[in-house]
Formats: structure tokens, sequence, C-alpha cells
């Protein structure tokens, strides 16, 4: 049994709008053990992006535990430096994550600097080191991201991640923006660095196939709640909860043979994440859904090993 | 593909020598810049050039209204005092008010800006209200009342000049600001522990140079013309010290016959204005990484278009 690395207990981010209270992050219950990865899917705005946040604590949670390594790093409150050094985050957009003023080696510096790690020369030693572990030249220190293309961007960005040497790094779709041959270079390159370092992560995506190429377990949300958690190949084999399985049956499938097959597809809007209704969210959606879907004790129940949803029709 | 030897030289020089290589390769720049060394150089060598009781407000009625000559470059006035000289003098008078002001200006709205910008809320709001009190008086008459009001000493038409362009400096700054604390490098900074001031400095200020450097270089040329306006209207810089402005409505009587003499601090109002505006022009694109050699590149594509 591996150790866990990242736990959050009943974790809660709610916002307070002019309309009510947005659910973002509602009761999260995961954890992620040493050395693999978390992939966390759902459609936008369905609160992974303000989880991967929260957990980094550049949102402050609203109630809720997150436990690092065992510790609770909301307990100590503005200390956060000392954590931080663990803990990082490769950000979306490769474009206006970086800095355009700033210059390759200086980007992959900040985190040293910032937390005053070493000398000057044990800066740039760490630096050259890391740029060739990612993959950029060393004529390319001086550069400004601007000159650069998405793909090599990118490399900054899982550089400037990996230069404090963390145990945990959220993904916050690290992916999205690049070509598909691209996506395959990062993806790859983040997989060899999780296989030597023995990095944690927590991979946020819509993506489903990327998340079936990373992930060792998925967690699937919809409006801010965790609807099914499971390991990867349980998830694809036997999806429970009705809007994994439509999830899934909406990943285009690249096979002309099989373009006939039927879809099931989900009907209507997303609700409205602003003082949902107590019960399963996904019930007005649902074609399962019956009155007792709205009853308010509904929470995850384990339906295998290591596989738990949040529906009380599961499908088989 | 880039040599190692100009790699080299890139990282000794930096950012300020990328700056400075875009800034040659544009034209206007560097005529503008030429100008305004010699604006410079000519308020340096003043000291040098001419004594200042003996040459340039002694009065020597009998010599009065010359016309230019080898003794007297640009004529002499209706005092009978060396225009030339005097036009030197005007000139360093000028740009000391101008800098002390822009520089005063900036270094407050920086500040302003920055708190303005970084606490928002009730903070912000107090601090635009009360700029605004300033923003609805017209500025002229902002300038003509301060100066008025404590006497036309150097020291209060540059404070006068500091009150005047402070509201429009500290609205830059802080919009500045804030559209870059909208960007994600910020919060990616946080994500590896970077503090508020080294987000400020680090980030948002070099983020909004361009735009603040352009206000000022702006605000060069807006002080040179208050100046000479206040002068004009005789309650600028003190007598007999020469002005531009002054200068300009002194010689407004002898208009007719003697022309040069208005021609003259005319023609020195408008090039060191002209100058100011297009070098802050300039500057905003050699700023910009992603503007620079944009102009080179256009170049380029246009001689091959032509083959």
């Amino acid at each position: 049994m591996k150790k866990t690395m990242l736990e959050t207990v009943d974790l809660v981010k709610y916002f307070d709008t002019k309309n009510g209270i947005v659910h973002a992050v509602d009761h999260v219950n995961l954890s992620i053990p040493e050395g693999e990865t978390l992939g966390v899917v759902g459609e936008s705005g369905c609160g992974k992006s303000t989880l991967g946040r929260c957990i980094l604590n550049l949102i402050p949670a609203t109630s809720g535990q997150i436990l690092f390594d065992g510790k609770n790093i909301l307990e100590r409150g503005g200390k956060s430096k000392d954590f931080r050094q663990k803990m990082q985050i490769i950000f979306q957009d490769p474009y206006s994550s970086l800095d355009p003023r700033q210059t390759v080696f200086n980007l992959i510096a900040e985190p040293l600097k910032t937390n005053r790690m070493g000398t000057k020369a044990e800066m740039r030693e760490k630096v050259e080191a890391i740029m060739d572990t990612v993959g950029l030249a060393p004529r390319l220190a001086t550069a400004y991201p601007h000159e650069l293309d998405g793909g090599r961007r990118q490399r900054i960005g899982v550089a400037r991640a990996l230069v404090m040497d963390p145990k945990f790094v959220v993904c916050d779709e690290p992916v999205s923006a690049l070509d598909v041959s691209i996506q395959a270079q990062i993806l790859n390159l983040m997989m060899d660095v999780q296989e030597e370092r023995g990095i944690t992560y927590m991979f946020i995506t819509h993506d489903l196939s990327v998340v079936k190429h990373i992930s060792h377990a998925i967690a699937v949300m919809y409006l801010g709640e965790v609807v099914e958690l499971a390991p990867k190949e349980e998830l694809f084999a036997h999806p429970r909860h009705p809007y994994t399985k439509a999830l899934l049956s909406a990943v285009p499938i690249p096979d002309p043979a099989r373009r006939t097959m039927e879809r099931q597809l989900i009907k209507g809007e997303v609700t409205s994440p602003v003082d949902p209704a107590p019960g399963c969210r996904f019930a007005p959606r649902c074609p399962y859904a019956t009155p007792e879907c709205l009853s308010p004790s509904l929470g995850m129940t384990e339906v295998g090993p290591n596989h738990q949803i949040r529906c009380c029709h599961p499908l088989d | 593909m880039q040599t190692k030897a100009k790699t080299k030289k890139q990282k000794n020089h930096g950012a300020a020598y990328d700056i400075w290589r875009s800034l040659r390769s544009n034209k206007v720049a560097v005529v503008s810049m030429v100008i305004i060394g010699i604006f410079v150089l000519i308020s340096i060598l003043a000291d040098v050039l001419f004594d200042y009781e003996t040459q340039v407000i002694a009065q020597d009625i009998m010599n009065d209204l010359q016309s230019p000559s080898k003794e007297h470059w640009f004529g002499t006035d209706s005092l009978g005092r060396d225009y030339f000289a005097r036009m030197l003098y005007a000139t360093r008078i000028t740009l000391i008010i101008s800098f002390s002001s822009v520089f005063i200006a900036t270094a407050l709205s920086i500040v302003i800006g920055g708190i303005s910008a970084y606490f928002g809320g009730i903070v912000d709001t107090i601090i635009m209200r009360i700029l605004d009190v300033f923003l609805a008086v017209p500025s002229t008459l902002l300038i003509i009342c301060i100066v008025v009001a404590l006497g036309n000493e150097t020291v209060y038409i540059i404070l006068a000049l500091v009150v005047y362009l402070l509201p429009s400096l500290v609205r830059t700054v802080r919009s500045e600001l804030m559209i870059n604390m909208e960007n994600e490098y910020v919060e990616a900074a946080r994500s590896v522990g970077a503090g508020p001031f080294r987000i400020m400095l680090i980030h948002l200020l070099p983020n909004s140079f361009g735009a603040i450097m352009v206000r000022c270089t702006m605000s060069f040329a807006l002080c040179i013309l208050s100046t000479a306006c206040i002068g004009y209207l005789g309650i600028g810089v003190r007598a007999p010290a020469p002005e531009w402005g002054r200068m300009l409505s002194e010689a407004q009587e002898y208009m007719r016959l003697h022309p040069y003499l208005i021609t003259i601090p005319g023609f020195f109002i408008m090039i060191a204005s002209t100058a100011f505006n297009l070098l802050g022009d300039a500057l905003q694109d050699a700023m910009d990484p992603r503007l620079r050699g944009y102009r080179k590149m256009k170049k380029k594509v246009f001689a091959r278009r032509k083959k």
C-alpha cells in the first residue's frame, strides 16, 4: 500500500455572489497515492479548476481540510511558503501564464529566486539541468516567450513547476491549448518525469482521451461535486454513474465502422451552480431520475473496489 | 540563428540593450533623441558660454533691438540683452522645471497608483475621488491658481505642474496595473510563492512601463507648454530670468519689425514638445518585446515584394 500524498476532506469552496451562493466545490473527498496521477474530468464550469486552485491555496477554501503528506495545510493560514515549494501548478494557457517581459531563464528561475534557494551559480546550474530535462535547448535561455511556439512555452511552464523539485503538481488542463501532436509530447514528458522523480499529479482536464493516457484513477465532477471515482480501467470499462456513461459515449471514436453506433446524449443544459437543489445535481438531466434522487441524504457509496459513485440508480 | 557571441552580448546588456537597439533603428526616435540631446547640451553649456549676471540679465539700452549679427547671433531684445544667451538660459530653466515636475509626478503616481490598484476597494475609491477633484478644475486655471497663491518661485511652479500632472499619471499607472493584474502570470507568480512586492516590481511595473513611459514623455511636452503658457501670461518664472513664454509675450510688441524675436522662442517650444511626444511614441514600440524588430520585418517584407 502506497502512502497517501494528498487528501482532501470535505473540501468546500463557495463563492458569494449577488444572485446567491455558487457551489463551486462541494464537499470533495479525494485522495491521491504517492507517485500516481488522479485525473479530474468534467465539463466547463464544474469547478475542477477551482478545486485545483483551492488545493494550492491560491484561492482560500471555505471549509474542509487539505492533507498534504499527512499535514493539514489550511491550518497554517498565510504561512504557506514551505508547502508551496513542494506543491506546484502547471497552467492551462502557456501564452498568458508567462510574463512576456521575462527571459526563459528568469521565468524558470523565478521559483528559486522567490524562495531564495541557493546562490546564483547554483540557480543557474539547476535551471540548466531542468531545461535539459524538459527538452529546452540551452540557447533559448535568453529568449522571450513570444519568440517560442506553444509547445516550448508549455515546456517552460513544466520547467517552472519542476525546478523546485515538488512532490505534488496540479496540472490545470496543461495541454488543452496545444496541438494534438504537441499534446502527446508534453504528456509523455510529464509521464517520464513522474517515473523518474515519483511526482504525484492531479490532472485536471475535460479531454477524456488525455486522461485515459496519463491517469491511474479518475474523478468525474459535476457541478462542484465528485459523482464518480474509480481506477482508470474500471471507469472506462464499467461506468456506473449515468453522467459518466454519457461523458464516455460523447468521446469521438476514430473508427468509421462504428460511425452509426448509438450515442447516449444528455439532454438539457447544465443547471445553475447557484444555490442548487438538494439531492443529485444531475437529476434534472438524468434519464433514470426518480423522486428519491432528490433526497438530501445522497452521498458517495462504494460499488466496487476503490469505486465510488454518488447516485441512487447505479448502472450495471 | 544566433551566434554564440551575439547571445553573450545580449546577456551582458540585458533588456535595456534591446530597447536601445530597437530605438536606434527607428529614424523618428533617433531625430527626437538628437534634438532632446541638443536641448540638454544647451542647458548644460549655457553656464559655460555666457555669464548670467553680465550677459543674460544685464540691460544695455543703447544696443536694443539689433538684428542678428556676428556678436549677437539672434540679435538683441528691447532691453539690449543678447537674445542667443537668453534663449540658451531659457532652455535650461524650462528643462529643469519640466524634468523635476515629471520626475516627482511619476514617482508619486507609481506609489499612489500602485496602492490604489493593489488594495482596491475603499482605498482606491478615496484616492480616485480626491484626484477627480483636481481633474474637475481646468488645468491651466489650476496651475495659475497655485502659482498665484504661492508665488512664482521655481519650486512653486514645479509643485503646480506636479499637481497638474498627477491625476492623469495616477490613472494611467492604476489602470495599467489593474489590467496586468488580471493576467495569469500574476497567479503563476503567486503560485511559486512570490509576495506582493515582487509581483509589483518584477511583473506588474515592467509590463506597465511602456504606457507609463509614454505618459511621462507626453507629460514632458505638457510641462514645456504649461511653463511657456504661464510665462506668457506673466506669472511664470520671475523676471528678469529668461523663459520661452515670457520672451514670446515680450517680443509681441516688436513682432512687425523684428519677427525673429517671436519666431525663435516659438520655434523652440514647438520643436521641444514635438520631440518629446515623438520619442514617447517610439519608446512605447521599443519597450514592447512583441513589437521589437517589427519595423525591420516590415521593411524586409516590402523589399521582397518589390522584387
